[in-house]
């Protein structure tokens, strides 16, 4: 364990470790371009150039290990004068156009020119390198004039994806960026490269002139879209979701996250929504506050007994979850979660990068919670046999299933908590209005059982509450209170009786999650199965 | 497009000459160019397929060097090399001259698709400037004449010939004699004599022989060959590999081409030896693309080798096995570098690594690589033959052996010779009556590049100087390739540092941003000084730039590039001030820079 000063603190890093990690660790941020902590060090934008005592020339920090001893000064007379030229060096063939570029406020250029630049311009600007701009790639769009050619989208693709179809073409002042005749990218990690773009070169073509990144709020979040669980960042302005980015986290998505997941954050909309609780009146649906429809509930399921059934849904919270189960014993229902594929797909790839087949983010907090009580087939035939009076669903997945409408029909009561209207609802004689995954706080359990927190990012619409709350409501109506008034208390109560979750709470939890005692075959899920 | 079934099947040698199948890809472009005249966009997506590559891939590396044609070119394709001996020699009157004639710009193919004219860099091809090649064939000291006749569909070659070198001729023993490149010659000549008996050493006395003879690398840094050995990590389970660096490409050399062109053999058998004493298996000869003849001809020598038993499995019943194999670049002077070769060999754009590792722990295909360079390699055996001290005492101090010194621009006699290292002085070189015979035409010295475009101008005054590594050194500048290039008083100073930028700019790899962009700006700065177009601020500036690039950059490229403008600043500062004061350049005024100086001296005066 070589120990180091960096500016003049000390720190003990790990064996191996570069100098610019071990000043991350010390929160000294030296700039760059080409190093990024996921990818493999390429060395070739010289903007990490750092000064260490006993050696004659500057050394990149992205490349030079610590020894033992070493003294480095990352803002010394010579270093900065080398970040200096670099950037100048940089900008040389770059268009400037920082007004009309998506990438301003979050662009390495500005930013480091901020930091370490502020110099007289000395290149006369008239004759540049003119290279292809606005260049449409489907989900991304290239200007090669702002490129710094740092080469990490393409080691994104050789690394990461193992696509190739970004590289460089011609060389000297010549090189840029395109793939093979600019044919679009139509593999689903492309959002990425827009993110390891270190300027204004690749943008997203979603996100493209839709706002000045400076008005956005950020809030930590987990990805709902499949049980790997990517770290996330919920970015909104004034409530209304904007974009959803990864958030790094070695052990579950590293930077990266997929296309598909970063386009959920448009069913969070408000079009479409269910703001209201409903009940079937004789000729059509009547709105009620959300407080009557619970009482209606609380009184059918009391009325019902052990006559009711609960189908708990694996988009839910581990809060929800626990509320769910709660509400099922003390009705003493039946209790299940499973709906379609009865196989579990938990820890299933459907590629070699991040995604899996279950599309669901907490099948295992529903495992994990034995939830997998009675059976869904068990609670269909018992439907179908009219041996259940109410039927409490926590999503409307069941509702959609071709096969079980008759048995549904069986049913006199059906409850659904439902976030988006949709021609299934009909089947049902109450609807309850749920907040989707960005407007409440909670947790989801991983295909790795790590245990992973999403923030309330967004207030949900009207009278639309946490599932886990709608819970809590006919529990306090039955006289049986879960005895909890946030996400963090439900978590706090739960983790009193599930095994395994014991000790833990929301702020133990963390940014990073908490890895539960290791599943059977659980692996780290983003690049060994190519390695 | 497809390849046809006869290019299939050298496809499927080629592939099986290497580990990792990308190996096979810059081979396998030429091959299709060949067939198909150029490169199209279905036949990159043909090779991409053929290599498990992507097309983008393909196109990366392909659009990397400058010998593939990604558009038709002509029938008949003109390279004119306009680097520095060439353009001192009247390159870019040639290339003019061949332009207008055709009605075309460099770069440019006739309407009717008979030529194309490229300005090329240095094709190692200085002693016979102005140096031409059409198609790939040699076209020394080229005239307009010669041009107009290949214009006129006529076949013109003509290849340099090789002044002889005064003394005794270790390296260069056979270049003269008549079919030097058969086998036969250079057995007769004692060649392939002791080949069973060193391969039957152990690895580690050759190395060590080779460590006390102080051979130094000839490449252009000097560094001991015998310690590079060393650095191969003793236990690895992976194969070890030599690459030998043919790529000579430094402006003013022009030394190893000899070796190639005239004596394979001898660098096959030290090949053979050198793989034994590094215990590698399997060795690749990097050969830049310009060299069509040095290709030809070592694949001859190859195919006699092995039909002699030389090369291949069991060597002389040694039990030994060293495959040789050449690969041929496509035009990058950076190729040169060794991590570059190593990403050459491995079929990508050929941009240097960053080190740590270095080849000798993690080289090509990721395991222990040597790279050593021609003239480097044809010591080895000299050394086994007459023992470490006698190497070592054959030329001067830590410069032992004989070495090869190139020598090219306004001398009565260009050429290649031989010298033990050392022992010759910069003048002796210049002005010996067995080297280059002084200054052509009865003019007077001005400036020398010592040894290649990478290193510091000297003046008339500092020729004084042991031609070796350290001394060398001790005036400023480097040995490096030991390329001499001799410009007499007719030379504008700031013309020729901008001949040189103009090759760095075009050779620059744009792997990394100091070198990538500040020898453009380099460029811009030194064409608008030489217009006079510059103000004198622009001088400083010059040498800030040059000062920002230097140590900064992945490979030495930085610093060689800013070898010429920083020591032509340094050293001839005046010439530069005038071209700004005066707002042109002084070759429009005088023959020669004392002259102009006198004159605007009196029209200041009066």
């Amino acid at each position: 364990m070589p120990k180091c000063t960096i500016d003049g603190k000390d720190i003990e890093v790990a064996d191996g470790t570069t100098v610019i990690q071990a000043a991350e660790e010390l929160g000294i941020r030296i700039p760059r371009f080409c190093w990024h902590p996921d990818l493999p060090v390429d060395g070739n934008c010289r903007m990490c150039l750092v000064e260490i005592e006993k050696m004659p020339k500057l050394q990149i920090a992205c490349n030079t290990v610590v020894r033992d001893g070493m003294v480095v000064h990352t803002n010394s007379e010579k270093a900065a004068e080398a970040h200096r030229t670099t950037l100048e060096f940089l900008l040389i063939n770059h268009p400037i156009d920082c007004p009309v570029c998506d990438q301003a406020g979050e662009c390495y250029l500005q930013d480091q020119y901020m930091g370490h630049g502020l110099y007289d311009a000395k290149v006369e600007l008239e004759d540049k390198v003119h290279k292809r701009k606005v260049v449409d790639l489907g989900p991304i769009m290239l200007d090669a004039e702002r490129c710094v050619l740092c080469s990490r989208c393409i080691r994104f693709e050789r690394e990461v994806t193992g696509t190739n179809s970004f590289a460089f073409v011609n060389r000297g002042d010549h090189t840029q960026i395109t793939t093979f005749e600019e044919r679009p990218i139509t593999h689903q990690y492309a959002g990425n490269l827009a993110d390891v773009c270190p300027v204004g070169a690749l943008l997203s073509h979603d996100f493209r002139f839709k706002m000045r990144v400076w008005f956005l709020k950020s809030h930590e979040s987990v990805c709902p879209g499949c049980s790997t669980g990517c770290n996330i960042f919920v970015d909104e302005r004034d409530g209304e979701v904007q974009r959803l980015r990864p958030r790094r986290n070695v052990d579950v998505n590293r930077s990266w996250m997929c296309d598909p997941g970063r386009a959920l954050y448009k069913e969070i909309g408000l079009t479409a929504r269910i703001t209201g609780a409903r009940v079937r009146g004789a000729a059509s649906w009547e709105g009620v506050s959300v407080e009557e429809a619970l009482d209606l509930v609380a009184q059918r399921i009391k009325d019902s007994g052990p006559a009711s059934a609960f189908l708990a849904t694996p988009q839910g919270t581990n809060e929800d979850l626990f509320a769910f189960r709660s509400l099922a014993d003390a009705a003493k229902g039946m209790l299940d979660f499973r709906v379609g594929d009865p196989h579990l797909k938990v820890r299933q790839r459907i590629d070699d990068v991040l995604q899996r087949a279950d599309r669901n983010p907490n099948t295992q907090g529903c495992l994990d919670q034995g939830l997998d009580r009675d059976g869904v087939d068990a609670i269909v035939a018992a439907c179908r046999a009219g041996k259940i009076q109410t039927l409490v669903l926590q999503g409307p997945e069941l509702l959609r299933v071709a096969e079980v409408v008759d048995a549904l029909a069986k049913v006199p009561f059906v409850v659904v908590m439902a976030t988006h209207e949709g021609p299934e609802l009909d089947r049902a004689h109450v609807v309850l209005p749920a907040a989707v995954w960005a407007e409440a706080d909670g947790t989801y359990t991983n295909f790795q059982r790590r245990v992973q927190r999403l923030r309330g990012a967004v207030a949900a619409p009207g009278e639309a509450t946490p599932r886990w709350e709608l819970a809590a409501g006919v529990l306090e109506r039955l006289g049986e209170p879960i005895g909890a008034t946030s996400a963090r208390e439900v978590f706090t109560r739960l983790a009193t009786s599930v095994p395994d979750y014991e000790g833990l709470d929301h702020r133990a939890i963390g940014a990073q999650g908490r890895a539960l005692a290791p599943a059977e075959e659980a692996t780290s899920t983003t690049q060994e199965a190519r390695a | 497009m497809e390849l046809t079934p006869d290019n299939l099947k050298a496809f499927e040698e080629i592939v099986a000459r290497y580990p990792v199948k990308r190996s096979a890809l810059l081979p396998t472009l030429r091959l299709v160019q060949e067939q198909e005249g150029w490169i199209s966009r279905e036949a990159m997506e043909y090779i991409a397929k053929l290599l498990d590559l992507s097309p983008a891939q393909v196109k990366d590396t392909a659009s990397f060097y400058t010998m593939f044609h990604l558009e038709p070119k002509g029938k008949t394709v003109i390279e004119v090399c306009t680097t520095l001996s060439c353009a001192l020699g009247g390159a870019e009157k040639l290339l003019g001259h061949t332009c207008r004639k055709l009605g075309i710009e460099p770069g440019g193919t006739t309407a009717d698709g008979r030529f194309t004219v490229k300005e090329v860099e240095c094709l190692a091809a200085c002693g016979g400037a102005p140096a031409v090649q059409v198609n790939g064939e040699w076209l020394e000291h080229a005239t307009e004449a010669d041009l107009d006749r290949v214009l006129a569909g006529e076949t013109v070659r003509r290849t340099f010939e090789w002044p002889k070198s005064p003394g005794e001729h270790l390296l260069f023993q056979n270049v003269w004699k008549e079919n030097s490149t058969s086998i036969d010659v250079y057995k007769a000549s004692g060649g392939y004599a002791k080949l069973g008996e060193w391969l039957r050493f152990e690895p580690e006395i050759l190395i060590e022989e080779v460590k006390k003879s102080n051979l130094r690398g000839r490449g252009g840094a000097g560094f001991p060959t015998g310690m590079k050995w060393g650095f191969l990590p003793k236990e690895s389970p992976r194969p070890r590999y030599m690459c030998v660096n043919a790529d000579e490409s430094e402006p003013g050399t022009y030394k190893d081409r000899v070796i190639i062109e005239r004596d394979p053999h001898r660098l096959i058998e030290s090949i053979v030896v050198s793989c034994h004493a590094i215990r590698s298996k399997t060795a690749y000869i990097y050969i830049r693309g310009e060299f069509h003849e040095g290709a030809r001809t070592l694949e001859k020598a190859l195919a006699e080798a092995r039909a002699a038993g030389y090369v291949g499995k069991d060597i002389l019943g040694t039990g030994i096995d060293v495959d040789i194999w050449v690969h041929r670049g496509a035009g990058s002077y950076e190729c040169g570098e060794e991590t570059a070769l190593i990403e050459s060999l491995e079929g990508r754009r050929g941009q240097p690594r960053i080190k740590p590792p270095f080849p000798a722990v993690v080289g090509v295909y990721g395991c222990p690589t040597i790279v050593n360079n021609v003239e480097t390699l044809v010591n080895v055996p000299l050394i086994l033959e007459r023992g470490a001290e006698w190497f070592a005492s054959y030329g001067t101090e830590k410069n032992g052996g004989p070495k090869l010194y190139s020598i090219s621009g306004h001398v009565v006699r260009p050429g290649s010779y031989e010298a033990p290292m050392g022992r010759i002085t910069l003048r002796d070189l210049i002005y010996g009556e067995g080297y280059a015979q002084g200054i052509k035409d009865g003019r007077k010295l001005k400036a020398v590049v010592p040894g290649g475009s990478s290193t510091p101008v000297l003046t008339a005054d500092e020729i004084d100087i042991a031609m070796d590594f350290d001394g060398v050194a001790k005036a400023g500048s480097m040995l490096g390739s030991a390329g001499t290039v001799v410009m007499d008083d007719s030379t504008c100073m700031v013309w020729m540092a901008k001949n040189l930028i103009y090759f760095y700019k075009h050779e620059s790899c744009g792997k990394c941003s100091p070198c990538r962009e500040g020898t453009g700006w380099m460029l811009r700065l030194l064409e608008r000084i030489e217009a006079g177009e510059a103000q004198e601020k622009d001088l400083d500036l010059l040498w800030k730039v040059t000062d920002s690039i230097s140590g900064k950059t992945v490979c030495p490229f930085g610093d060689a590039a800013i070898a010429p403008p920083q020591s032509t600043l340094q050293k001839f500062r005046e010439e530069f001030e005038y071209h700004v004061r005066e707002g042109r350049c002084w070759k429009s005024v005088a023959p020669t820079f004392e002259e102009a100086k006198a004159k605007s001296g009196r029209a200041v005066s009066a």
